[in-house]
C-alpha cells in the first residue's frame, strides 16, 4: 500500500512556482484552484541575520489516511500505488474528509455553486501511464524526487548523514499520521515552516471503527460525525501527549542510521 | 537524433529529468499494470516541438495535442535554454489562447483611445499612403522601428533598411546596454556563464531564479549538488539567494565599490592569475596603480558589507579559479540602472579576467553562434545600408560613439519626437510606454506621431497610442523564421504553428512582406517565409521538414575550452585599461563614481527604488494572464519591500497600504516588511501597473516602478539609469485605503470570474 511516494528536499528549493503551474496546467485546473501550495517564511536573526526557507503544502498521501475511511461514500481511497485518490462523481461534498485530515488538505469549494473537494492525488493517471507526477516532473532543481517510498527514505536518510549539518536530523512524513507517502527534508525545523505537529498514529482506525458498523450512508453521515470527534479528541490527546522533540528525533536518527 | 521522431517516449523523457545526486534506481517510474485501478492518462495523439514567447528566451517546448487542441507543454530536453524544463509562465501559454482581451482584426484609429474595425486591405492601403505622404516630406530619416528582439528581427531590419532609416531601437538601452558596452569594450564580446561546471558563482544584481532561463536553474542547481558555492550580491534578497552560501545586503548603486575592493584583493595579495594578465592583457599596470585605493576597508564605507567579507570572498574566488565566475548578468545591477553601469561592467569584465576565467570550463565562456546561411544575394538583393546618421547620435560621433548603434536609445524617442526628429513609427513586439521612463512624457509624445503603427497581439498601452493596430497571431498560432541558439553547443531551433489562428490575425512574417509591399518595397520581400528558412538551414544540411519534427538540432561546432588567440578589442588582448574609452573622452579606467541620486539622509521617508522581475511574470507583459495573476494574487507578489525598520519608523506594518511618491507620480500599493532588503531601499516587482483599459484583469493592478523614473541619458553607453530614482514612502490615509481597497475589490472579483473558468477548453 505503500508503493510510490515523493520526497521534497525543501533546501534545495527555490520558490520559483514551476511546480504549481505544472500541476494547475497538467490537470486544467481553474486559476483560481492549486492542489500544491508554497509557504516563503522569512526568519530574521541577529547581527542582522536574515533568510527565507521553503515551506510547502499537498496532500501527503498517508499509508492509512484518515480522510477515506472518514469519507462516506468512497469518494476517497488509497490506492495499491501509494496516491489517496479522489472521485469527485463519488463525493456528495459532505466535507468531512476535511475535518478527517490532519494535515488541513482537502480544500472545500466554497465558491462553487455545487462544491467539491479539491486535493492533490499524486497525479495517479500519469502514475498509470508510466510517468512521473506533473511536480516532480517539472522541478528544475531536483528538489522533487519522485520513487518508491523505501527507497526515498533511504535516500533521505543519506542526505542527512553525508551532510548532517545541513539538514535537521528528521524526515517529515516517516512517521506523521502513521507515516505519508510524500517526505520532506528541510534545513529548519518543520514546525517553524508551516508543517503541523500531527503525531505518530494514524487517525484512520478511529473512523472506520465508525465507518464499518455504518449500515447506510445516511446513517454513516451521522455516525461519522462522531468519528470526526473522536479524531479531533483523539488528535489533541496525542499532541498532548508526544509533542515532537527535534532534539529527541534527532538523536534516535543518528543512533538508527549508525 | 533527426532520424528519430518525436514520439511518446522523448516526450516523457523531457517531462522526466531525475533530480541531481539521486541514483536513477531509486526514481524508476512504476510500470501500468499496478496503478490501483486508476486509469493511465490518455496518451497525446502527437506531440508539436516549438518554441516559447512567454518571454524573450525562446525556450524549446513540446505541446502534447489532443483532439486538435494543446492540452500541456513541457520543455524540449535537446534545447540549451529549456533543457526539459519549462517555467511557470511557459506552463501558463495555453491561457493566452483563450484571453478574451486579444484584438480580433485590424484596427483603426478614430479619436483618442476609440478604435473602428477595418479589414487587412484597407489598413495596408490607408497606411502606405499616409507613409509616402509624410515621408515624401520628411525623408526617411524620420521613421523608426521599435521592437524586442525576436526571430523576426533580421526582417524588420532589412525592412527598415529598405525604407532608408538607421532608426532601429529595440528595449536594449532601459535593459542591459551598460553590460554589453563594458563587456565589449574589456573582452570584445559578451562572454556568458558555464554554471554547470562551476564552482563559486557570483551574482551581483542578477537573480536567475527570478530572472530566469530554465536550463540556467538545472545548471545552478547541477553545480550545487556537486558542491559549488553561491554568493548573492542584491541590496534584496531574492528567491536566488534561498541557495545561495553568501547574501550580501549591499547599498543599492554601489555594486563599483565592492568589485574595486574584491580587484584590490586580489591584487595586492597576488591571488590572481598573473600568467593569464601577463599573456592576455593590456594595460595591467595603470589598473593595478588605480586599485590601490579602493581597499576593503574603504569599500565597506561605500557599501555597507562589511571589510572582512569582502576579502574572504575575494579569497574564496581565487581558491575557485578558474572555475569561478562573476555572471555579466542582464539588466541586474548593471545593465542599464546608474550613472556608474557601463564602468561597473568593465570592473565585473576585468575581476572576471583577474580570475583567470576567460574562455574556461566553468568561468565565463565564449559560447558558439549556430552556424546558419542566408538568402542568395542574387536572386534577393538586400537593401543598401542607410547612410542617414542615427536620430539619437547612438554610435555617431559626437553624440554616443561607443553606444550599441543598431539599438539605439529607446528611452529618447519621446524627445525625438519632441524634437521633430521622428515622425513616423513602427513597433513591434513591444510594449513603449509602459517599458521606458516617464510614461505620461511618453504618452504625449506618441499621440504626436503623424503616423504610428503598432503589431501587437493585444490592446497594450502603446498599442492603443497607433493609428493602425494589426493584431499579430499568438506564438503557438504562427511558424516564424528559424532560430540559431549559442550555447556551448549551438543548435537551430524553429517555432512553428500548433494551432491555426483565431479570430482575423495574421503571423508576423507575413505581415512584415504585406507591410513591405504597403510601404513600397516588397522588391527586397520577394520571398517566402519557407524559402527563407530553407536557406537558413542549407549549410546544416537539414529540411525544414526534419527540424519540424524535433524542433531542435545542433547548428555548428561544439565549444573548446582556451583563449582565443585574439579578442575583439583595439589592442586585440584584455583592456584592464580601455583604449576605446580613451579615444572617446571616457575614463580608461573603471575608476569610483558614486550614483547620480541618493536617497535624502535624514529623511525617514526618502528611499531609493529598485525593481527586479519575478519568476512568474515576464516584465508587465504576463500581467493579464489569469494564471499568472493567482500566483500574484496568491503570494501577494504586487507588494512594495520595505526594510522593517525603516517601516517601524513610519508606522508601516506587513501588509499596509502605503503612498509611494516623487516629483513623476504617486501610487498606492501594500507592503512587505522585511528585513531582507536594504534600508535605503524599496523594491518594486516589474511585473504590474499596466494602464490600458482594454486589459481586464492588469490594468490598474499594483505599480510600475518605471512611473517614477525620470528620462535621462547616461553619458557613455546611452542607457537610462533606471534605477537612479528617488521616492518617498508614508502610510495611505484612511480615506487613502478606502480607495485603494475599493478599487482592489473591483480587481479581484474581475479576475475571479476569470479564475473560476475550467483551466482547459
Amino acid at each position: 500500500m505503500t508503493k510510490h511516494a515523493i520526497l521534497i528536499d525543501l533546501t534545495q528549493c527555490v520558490g520559483c512556482h514551476f511546480c504549481e503551474a505544472a500541476c494547475q496546467a497538467n490537470k486544467g485546473l481553474p486559476a483560481d484552484t492549486q492542489l500544491v501550495t508554497l509557504r516563503f517564511n522569512e526568519f530574521t536573526g541577529e547581527d542582522d541575520a536574515f533568510s527565507q526557507e521553503m515551506g510547502r503544502k499537498q496532500c501527503m498521501h498517508c499509508v492509512k489516511p484518515a480522510c477515506a475511511s472518514a469519507c462516506t461514500v468512497g469518494a476517497l481511497r488509497k490506492t495499491a500505488d501509494g496516491p489517496v485518490v479522489y472521485d469527485a462523481a463519488k463525493c456528495i461534498g459532505c466535507r468531512y474528509c476535511m475535518y478527517a485530515c490532519p494535515f488541513q488538505v482537502p480544500a472545500f469549494q466554497w465558491d462553487r455553486p455545487m462544491g467539491l473537494i479539491n486535493k492533490c492525488d499524486m497525479c495517479a493517471d500519469r502514475l498509470a501511464a508510466g510517468e512521473q507526477p506533473a511536480c516532480a516532473a517539472a522541478c528544475p532543481t531536483g528538489a522533487i524526487l519522485f520513487g518508491e517510498r523505501d527507497a526515498l527514505l533511504e535516500e533521505a536518510r543519506q542526505r542527512i548523514i553525508k551532510a548532517p549539518d545541513r539538514y535537521v536530523h528528521y524526515i517529515y512524513g516517516e512517521r506523521e499520521a502513521g507515516g505519508t507517502s510524500v517526505l520532506y527534508l528541510s534545513d529548519t525545523p518543520f514546525a517553524e515552516l508551516g508543517f503541523p505537529e500531527v503525531g505518530y498514529e494514524s487517525l484512520a482506525h478511529a473512523n472506520e471503527e465508525v465507518m464499518h458498523a455504518t449500515p447506510t450512508v445516511a446513517a454513516g453521515m451521522m455516525l461519522a460525525l462522531t468519528g470526526v470527534y473522536w479524531t479531533v479528541k483523539r488528535r489533541n490527546e496525542l499532541m498532548h501527549r508526544h509533542p515532537i522533540d527535534f532534539e529527541v528525533e534527532e538523536a534516535e536518527h543518528v543512533a538508527k542510521n549508525r | 537524433m533527426l532520424k528519430q521522431s518525436l514520439n511518446r517516449r522523448t516526450f516523457l523523457k523531457g517531462a522526466g529529468v531525475v533530480g541531481a545526486g539521486v541514483a536513477a534506481s531509486q526514481v524508476v517510474v512504476h510500470s501500468a499494470h499496478a496503478a490501483g485501478g486508476v486509469a493511465p492518462a490518455a496518451p497525446p495523439d502527437r506531440i508539436v516541438a516549438t518554441t516559447c514567447e512567454m518571454c524573450g528566451n525562446r525556450c524549446g517546448i513540446l505541446v502534447a495535442m489532443k483532439d486538435g487542441r494543446p492540452t500541456y507543454i513541457t520543455g524540449n530536453p535537446e534545447h540549451p535554454k529549456s533543457k526539459g524544463k519549462v517555467c511557470a509562465k511557459g506552463l501558463a501559454g495555453l491561457r493566452e489562447l483563450t484571453n478574451p482581451d486579444r484584438i480580433r482584426q485590424p484596427m483603426k484609429r478614430v479619436a483618442d483611445g476609440q478604435y473602428e474595425p477595418i479589414s487587412w486591405e484597407q489598413a495596408y492601403a490607408e497606411i502606405g499612403a499616409r507613409y509616402r505622404e509624410i515621408v515624401t516630406q520628411t525623408g526617411p530619416g524620420a521613421v523608426f522601428w521599435v521592437t524586442h528582439p525576436k526571430p523576426t528581427q533580421p526582417w524588420e531590419d532589412r525592412l527598415l533598411a529598405a525604407l532608408g532609416s538607421p532608426n532601429s531601437f529595440t528595449h536594449s538601452s532601459a535593459c542591459y546596454t551598460a553590460r554589453d558596452v563594458g563587456f565589449i569594450a574589456t573582452l570584445g564580446q559578451l562572454p556568458s556563464s558555464d554554471f554547470g561546471a562551476s564552482k563559486y558563482m557570483v551574482f551581483v544584481g542578477r537573480n536567475p531564479v527570478e530572472a530566469l532561463v530554465p536550463g540556467q536553474i538545472v545548471s545552478i542547481a547541477k553545480a550545487r549538488s556537486k558542491g559549488a558555492k553561491i554568493v548573492v550580491v542584491d541590496p534584496r534578497y531574492n528567491n536566488t539567494a534561498m541557495i545561495a552560501d553568501d547574501w550580501l545586503k549591499i547599498r543599492a548603486g554601489t555594486d563599483l565599490a565592492l568589485l574595486l575592493a574584491w580587484a584590490n584583493v586580489l591584487v595586492t595579495e597576488n591571488l590572481y592569475d598573473a600568467e593569464f594578465v601577463a599573456q592576455y592583457g593590456s594595460g595591467f599596470e595603470q589598473f593595478a596603480e588605480m586599485i590601490q585605493q579602493y581597499t576593503p576597508e574603504w569599500a565597506a564605507a561605500i557599501t555597507d558589507i562589511p571589510a572582512e567579507t569582502i576579502e574572504r570572498i575575494a579569497q574564496e574566488m581565487a581558491a575557485a579559479r578558474p572555475a569561478v565566475f562573476i555572471d555579466p548578468s542582464w539588466h541586474g545591477a548593471f545593465g542599464s540602472q546608474y550613472i556608474n553601469s557601463t564602468q561597473t561592467a568593465r570592473a565585473v569584465a576585468i575581476l572576471n579576467a583577474l580570475l583567470g576565467n576567460i574562455n574556461r570550463a566553468g568561468g565565463l565562456i565564449f559560447p558558439k553562434s549556430a552556424k546558419l546561411g542566408n538568402l542568395d544575394p542574387e536572386k534577393y538583393p538586400a537593401p543598401p545600408e542607410p547612410e542617414l546618421p542615427r536620430a539619437d547620435g547612438a554610435g555617431e560621433k559626437g553624440g554616443y560613439p561607443v553606444a550599441i548603434a543598431h539599438k539605439g536609445l529607446v528611452q529618447a524617442i519621446p524627445e525625438l519626437i519632441e524634437q521633430g526628429k521622428l515622425h513616423v513609427g513602427f513597433m513591434y513586439h513591444m510594449n513603449l510606454a509602459r517599458s521606458i521612463p516617464d510614461r505620461q512624457r511618453a504618452v504625449a509624445a506618441l499621440k504626436k506621431l503623424d503616423l504610428f503603427v503598432a503589431i501587437d497581439p493585444y490592446p497594450s498601452e502603446t498599442a492603443l497610442l497607433a493609428h493602425y493596430i494589426l493584431p499579430e497571431s499568438l506564438y503557438l498560432e504562427r511558424d516564424e523564421m528559424v532560430d540559431g541558439v549559442s550555447s556551448k553547443e549551438p543548435v537551430v531551433a524553429v517555432r512553428q504553428q500548433v494551432v491555426a489562428p483565431a479570430f482575423d490575425t495574421r503571423p508576423a512574417a507575413q505581415i512584415l512582406i504585406e507591410l513591405a509591399q504597403a510601404l513600397g518595397v516588397g522588391e527586397y520581400f520577394n520571398f517566402t517565409l519557407e524559402e527563407y528558412n530553407n536557406a537558413r538551414l542549407t549549410p546544416l544540411g537539414i529540411t525544414l521538414a526534419e527540424l519540424k519534427e524535433m524542433g531542435v538540432a545542433p547548428a555548428g561546432d561544439k565549444w573548446e575550452e582556451g583563449m582565443p588567440a585574439e579578442l575583439k578589442t583595439p589592442s586585440k588582448k584584455v583592456e584592464f585599461y580601455s583604449t576605446k574609452f580613451e579615444k572617446a573622452g571616457y575614463d580608461p579606467l573603471p575608476n569610483w563614481q558614486p550614483p547620480l541620486t541618493m536617497p535624502v539622509a535624514d529623511d525617514p521617508a526618502s528611499f531609493r527604488l529598485i525593481h527586479g522581475h519575478q519568476a512568474v511574470h515576464t516584465h508587465a507583459s504576463s500581467a493579464n494572464n489569469v494564471q499568472l495573476m493567482a500566483f500574484t494574487r496568491r503570494y501577494h507578489l504586487e507588494r512594495l519591500w520595505i526594510n522593517d525598520a525603516r517601516a517601524a519608523a513610519l508606522g508601516i506594518r506587513d501588509g499596509d497600504w502605503v503612498v509611494v511618491s516623487n516629483e513623476l507620480a504617486s501610487g498606492t500599493v501594500r507592503a512587505h516588511v522585511t528585513a531582507g532588503i536594504h534600508p535605503e531601499s524599496v523594491f518594486l516587482p516589474g511585473s504590474y501597473g499596466r494602464f490600458s483599459p482594454q486589459l481586464a484583469i492588469a490594468n490598474g493592478y499594483g505599480l510600475a516602478p518605471n512611473d517614477f523614473t525620470a528620462y535621462a541619458n547616461e553619458p557613455i553607453a546611452g542607457h537610462a539609469m533606471m534605477s537612479e530614482v528617488i521616492v518617498t514612502v508614508r502610510a495611505a490615509t484612511p480615506e487613502e485605503i478606502a480607495v485603494a481597497e475599493a478599487h482592489d475589490q473591483a480587481l479581484a472579483a474581475t479576475w475571479k470570474s476569470a479564475a473560476m473558468l475550467p483551466g482547459r477548453v
